[in-house]
């Protein structure tokens, strides 16, 4: 029971790495704590439905315009909302309490335009793969398998890229970045198509599985930011530490305590490591000249 | 001529809603290869110059031409793009990076920039890599000799290095890129006489190089050892701009900044 219960943390947790990744892109290179990104989440849900159920399409392909469709709407917040912002100098504040805006239009939006009640995608029993005790639904294994080598190609993007580079230079110093002649606008372009991406991928792969509503965006954004911040905020890599640690975390609470404390577990962690580690897991000291 | 300010005038307006004019018509010439040094007292207006001509600080009239470029509209990356390096004040290298990648984002891009190239070309990427990250090696042979410490240290992030030795890997940074202006702020302000010995190498190695210097500092000597000609910012406009040797440099006594520049081109003339 318990090895089931931490495959199945597992999974999740790599769910929530994906979307803490797509949080943290935008949050450690721009410092707007990008709420909206819930909206997106569920845009990216909800997408992936009408295009697989009611018009039929075949799930890879649903899900590949899911993703391009959130990137576009992903950069419109950056467009329309983030950078007009920016260029006006307002403060981090403002622009969190923006993006707060933003994630009441699209999830009003989307709830008048489909309804509020709870949508599925997989409709049919799906098969499983048994390893002695441990089982795991077909699902599950597409979330894992696609999330783990997404965040792979993403840890080796911003490893191994010029852009990886540039993200982190701009992440650390906006000024000494113009300064060497890198444009940060064509930059953020890039990071909001990126976070667009992630967050709709780790949209799709939860949906599949576990179906959608209007609602389901925050839930599921609270618990990335604190993946996040246990695993140590200013590094992509640590999301998935941090992510991978509250998904067992949660499913332990859940099997063997009870369901309805598996947001509350969140917060409790993240209270623990706000007050004895607020460096998070991975810990990252920097030296002050 | 390389850069040309013609009548720069800017003002602040502070808390209590008053206006002050800072620049009030700022005219100076730098020629291409010089070494010019920018004195003035403090709040004078030396580093909003500086950002004036890097593209920091937009609310000025004037022109500053550049290269035979008006940058009034341009952005710094720009700015930055066309030539001009700058060196501020306080640490400089960015804190999170490895001193290797410090010094590549100095290095010109010769990558493919879109987002999946090193996805989907890895070995044109590794190839830029591999010449960026030999540029900086040679770059930090040929300043601070063979088997330096800071070779060792490639890979140590940013903030791991004193003040002083970000200052001189900041240097050798602007020495990487493609500049043909560099801009200084001090330069050796908060350094030991070391540091300060080999900063006055570096700007004298770079030079020779062809890059224009044109650079804030209030150290008189290190001035008269390094810089061709002198301007002097005081009271919003250049009073000054001469050779250094046509300056009376023995009259630096334990006087006042300010005390000190009258008298030093009070002598001269």
């Amino acid at each position: 029971m318990l090895a089931q219960f931490i495959i199945n943390g597992l999974i999740m947790g790599v769910n929530y790495s994906l979307l803490a990744i797509g949080f943290a892109i935008v949050y450690n290179t721009t410092k707007i704590f990008h709420i909206a990104a819930a909206g997106l989440y569920v845009f990216a849900a909800y997408m992936f439905w009408l295009f697989s159920v009611p018009i039929g399409l075949h799930s890879i392909i649903a899900g590949l315009v899911s993703v391009i469709l959130t990137m576009s709407l992903s950069l419109l917040c950056e467009i329309g909302v983030y950078r007009p912002l920016k260029h006006l100098k307002a403060t981090n504040n403002v622009a969190m309490i923006a993006s707060i805006g933003l994630l009441a239009i699209i999830i009003n939006s989307i709830a008048m335009l489909f309804g509020n009640n709870a949508k599925v995608i997989q409709t049919v029993s799906s098969e499983s793969l048994t390893i002695g005790e441990i089982l795991i639904t077909s699902p599950q294994l597409i979330q894992v398998s696609v999330g783990v080598i997404i965040i792979l190609l993403i840890l080796i993007l911003l490893k191994r890229s010029g852009w990886g580079l540039r993200l982190r230079a701009l992440s650390d110093d906006e000024i000494l970045f113009k300064v060497l002649g890198y444009n940060p606008d064509a930059t953020r372009t890039v990071i909001f198509l990126m976070s667009g991406a992630i967050i709709a991928i780790s949209s799709d792969l939860t949906a599949y599985d576990l179906g959608l509503d209007p609602q389901m965006g925050m839930n599921f954004l609270v618990s990335a930011i604190v993946a996040m911040i246990i695993g140590g905020i200013g590094k992509t890599w640590t999301c998935l530490i941090g992510g991978l640690t509250l998904g067992v975390l949660q499913a332990l609470v859940s099997g063997y305590f009870s369901a309805s404390w598996q947001n509350a577990v969140s917060f409790i962690l993240l209270l623990l490591f706000l007050f004895l580690k607020p460096s998070g897991i991975a810990g990252i000291k920097t030296r002050t000249v | 001529m390389l850069l040309q300010l013609k009548d720069i005038h800017t003002s602040f307006t502070n808390s209590r809603n008053e206006t002050f004019d800072l620049l009030r018509g700022v005219s100076l010439d730098i020629e291409e290869g010089s070494i010019t040094a920018l004195m003035g007292g403090n709040g004078s207006g030396k580093t909003t110059l500086f950002n004036i001509i890097s593209g920091f600080h937009k609310n000025y009239s004037g022109s500053v031409i550049f290269d035979g470029h008006n940058l009034k509209r341009l952005p710094p990356h720009a700015i930055a793009s066309l030539g001009i390096g700058r060196l501020f004040q306080g640490g400089q290298l960015i804190p999170g990076l490895t001193l290797l990648e410090n010094l590549q984002l100095g290095a010109p891009d010769t990558n493919d920039n879109r987002p999946l190239s090193s996805l989907l070309k890895p070995h044109q990427t590794r190839e830029a890599d591999l010449q960026k990250k030999n540029k900086a090696i040679e770059s930090l042979i040929q300043l601070f000799g063979e088997g330096n410490k800071y070779l060792d240290k490639l890979y140590d992030d940013g903030s791991s290095f004193s003040y002083g030795a970000q200052r001189l890997l900041s240097l050798a940074r602007l020495m990487i890129g493609d500049h043909k202006l560099l801009l200084l702020d001090e330069p050796t302000s908060g350094v030991n006489q070391q540091f300060f010995d080999t900063i006055k190498s570096i700007i004298t190695q770079i030079a020779s190089t062809g890059k224009t210097i044109f650079f804030i500092e209030h150290n008189t000597k290190f001035i008269r050892d390094i810089a061709d000609s002198c301007a002097i910012l005081s009271d919003g406009i250049i009073t000054e701009h001469c050779p250094t040797d046509n300056i009376a440099w023995d009259v630096a006594k334990p006087l006042s900044y300010n005390t000190l520049i009258k008298q030093l081109f009070h002598e001269q003339s």
